[in-house]
């Protein structure tokens, strides 16, 4: 594969949330354009845009997981004695792959139970907002269980 | 007692490097699918799809954006020679500039640490050549940066107005004058230090009104942005989310073609601020609205208004009592989110002693603005000081006065509910 393709997948989140997000404001602001000049406006915008921000904040939580944007404070592992450092490290990342798990678990409950449920101005399946909440989950599933094993390969003192 | 334990799972999981929102996330999930089963868990995930999918929301990203692309479009050059010639010429004068600059970066970026970011990067180099100690300069920086969220537009003037439900036109007002008193209280200390240590001005005499009317029209276009978006609001030509979006469009064309600094080579970084900002405060508003269903489900909310009441009845011993929950809390806690979970808690049993909302929205920004900048984990801190290579022993020491500084003004702020709501009630009139 060349390396430009690994870029693209790589940063692939990145991009499919920026493009929501671009979506995102031209939608609004072209509802204000329309109101102002045109006295009229676009009835499903609103819908829209807050779809398309919902997608855009859960994609670009994985892209965040990926890149590792979002910080802890790590005091009990600088705190602790060496030996167990590598141990807690791997009890943090389990923990991770589990509270990530669980939740993508209960995303395809809620999923399934609710995917008739139309949304209140366009009328389609809530399923196309809400699936943001799998794929952004399902996402950071796997890249808990890559750092897990990374660490678990990672040097002794790691 | 068991109840409880999720609070505490919190902390644990927290102090053991799990982010917030995943602290929160976990505990929540840990009581309902272990403490108490008898809530169907595809409930919680209602949280996050009820918690999202609020066009109001849509102000944190359009927000974030403007501040992100104002910072690209040169407009920190600008503002910096706006404040250097209205302070220049005072008693440790690049100290005052830096201060200065970061009240006029609040106008169009908001964001604490993209300021402190931002003047370490360009500020302190040229205060150390010039003398100025590197613990002083990057004390200075840090200090000053707790002023830009307060003044509007701030990101977290934003989530406050969302989750205490008052009117963010209103909240944006009530910023201007809490800032400008942080302001003058650390330009009063920068005064004195220098003074004792001999940091000299940056210009000889001051600067001619020629000179100060000839920098403000080329700092016009920064200058005037939030008074357009307080307007706006007022006249009720946009809602704060399309307010959000307007500023957007306007920066990129302020940007692009008044100062014409920028390019296409910003559309990625300024996406990818924008994209990591919202998302990190939005899954953390998320991850506080699932652990407020946990404390909902078991009462925690009544019980914990029910003891502070007990506690005192007088709105001003509470107010004491908070804001030291706050700093304690800021301290440890990115400040964001120590207002996304404290907030909804407290803002009730504020409402009920007589507390304004929108007055005590200010008294929590300013706090979790100064637990920004002391330790254990003050956000300002690390940023100022990994850029600047500042020892924090050396930064904390040269900190103690700015922080005494802010304390005072927070003191002002917390009992003069005049300073917040003057102008507000001048604008919109009185509640």
């Amino acid at each position: 594969m060349s390396s430009a393709i690994k870029k693209y997948l790589y940063n692939a989140e990145l991009i499919l949330a920026s493009g929501f997000i671009i979506v995102t404001t031209a939608l609004v602001m072209i509802n204000v354009v329309l109101r102002y000049f045109f006295k009229t406006g676009l009835y499903w915008s609103e819908e829209v845009a807050t779809a398309c921000f919902v997608w855009s904040v859960f994609i670009g939580s994985a892209a965040g997981y990926k890149a590792k944007a979002h910080v802890g404070v790590d005091m009990i592992v600088n705190y602790a004695p060496p030996k167990f450092k590598k141990l807690i490290t791997l009890v943090v990342d389990a923990i991770l792959v589990f509270i990530n798990g669980y939740i993508t678990y209960i995303a395809i409950i809620y999923l399934s139970l609710s995917y008739r449920k139309p949304t209140p101005v366009l009328g389609i399946s809530t399923a196309y907002i809400s699936s943001s909440i799998l794929v952004s989950f399902a996402l950071m599933t796997i890249y808990a269980i890559y750092f897990f094993i990374q660490d678990v390969k990672g040097g002794k003192e790691a | 007692m068991i109840a409880y334990l999720p609070i505490l799972l919190v902390f644990i999981l927290y102090f053991s490097s799990i982010p917030i929102a995943y602290a929160l996330f976990g505990s929540s999930l840990f009581y309902f699918a272990i403490i108490d089963t008898s809530s169907p868990v595809d409930l919680i995930l209602q949280k996050f799809v009820t918690s999202t999918q609020s066009f109001p929301l849509l102000a944190i990203p359009f927000f974030v954006m403007a501040g992100s692309i104002m910072n690209y479009a040169g407009i920190s050059k600008k503002l910096m020679q706006f404040a250097d010639v209205l302070t220049g010429h005072m008693q440790g004068g690049l100290a005052q500039v830096n201060v200065l600059l970061s009240m006029l970066m609040g106008g169009v970026s908001g964001s604490a640490n993209a300021d402190a970011a931002m003047q370490s990067k360009m500020l302190v180099p040229e205060m150390e050549k010039r003398g100025y100690s590197k613990a002083f300069s990057t004390a200075i920086t840090a200090a000053s940066s707790a002023v830009t969220p307060v003044i509007p537009p701030g990101i977290n003037l934003i989530i406050y107005a969302l989750i205490a439900n008052v009117s963010v036109g209103r909240v944006f007002a009530a910023g201007y004058l809490p800032g400008i008193l942080m302001t003058i209280t650390l330009m009063v200390v920068v005064h004195i230090v220098s003074k004792k240590r001999g940091y000299k001005p940056v210009r000889e005499k001051r600067a001619s009104a020629v000179e100060i009317a000839k920098q403000s029209i080329d700092s016009l276009w920064a200058l005037l942005f939030p008074f357009g978006i307080i307007l706006g609001l007022r006249i009720g030509m946009f809602t704060p989310s399309e307010a959000g979006a307007v500023a957007v469009v306007y920066c990129i064309i302020v940007g692009k073609f008044i100062y014409k600094e920028l390019g296409s080579e910003h559309i990625i970084p300024v996406l990818k601020e924008t994209i990591f900002g919202t998302s990190g405060v939005v899954l953390i508003i998320v991850s506080a609205n699932v652990f407020g269903y946990y404390l909902n489900w078991e009462r925690i909310p009544q019980a914990m208004t029910g003891l502070l009441l007990n506690l005192t009845q007088s709105k001003y011993v509470m107010l004491m009592i908070v804001n030291l929950l706050f700093l304690l809390l800021g301290m440890f806690l990115e400040g964001g989110a120590a207002m996304i979970i404290l907030a909804p808690l407290l803002v009730p049993v504020m409402v009920r002693l007589g507390v304004d909302p929108v007055h005590f929205g200010l008294i929590t920004i300013v706090n979790i603005m100064i637990g920004g900048i002391t330790p254990p984990f003050g956000s300002m801190m690390f940023t100022t000081c990994s850029i600047t290579q500042c020892p924090i022993a050396d930064f904390v020491k040269e900190s103690i006065p700015f922080i005494i500084a802010l304390l005072v003004s927070l003191l002002f702020i917390t009992y003069i509910p005049a300073i917040s709501l003057l102008l507000p009630n001048l604008i919109y009139g009185a509640v």
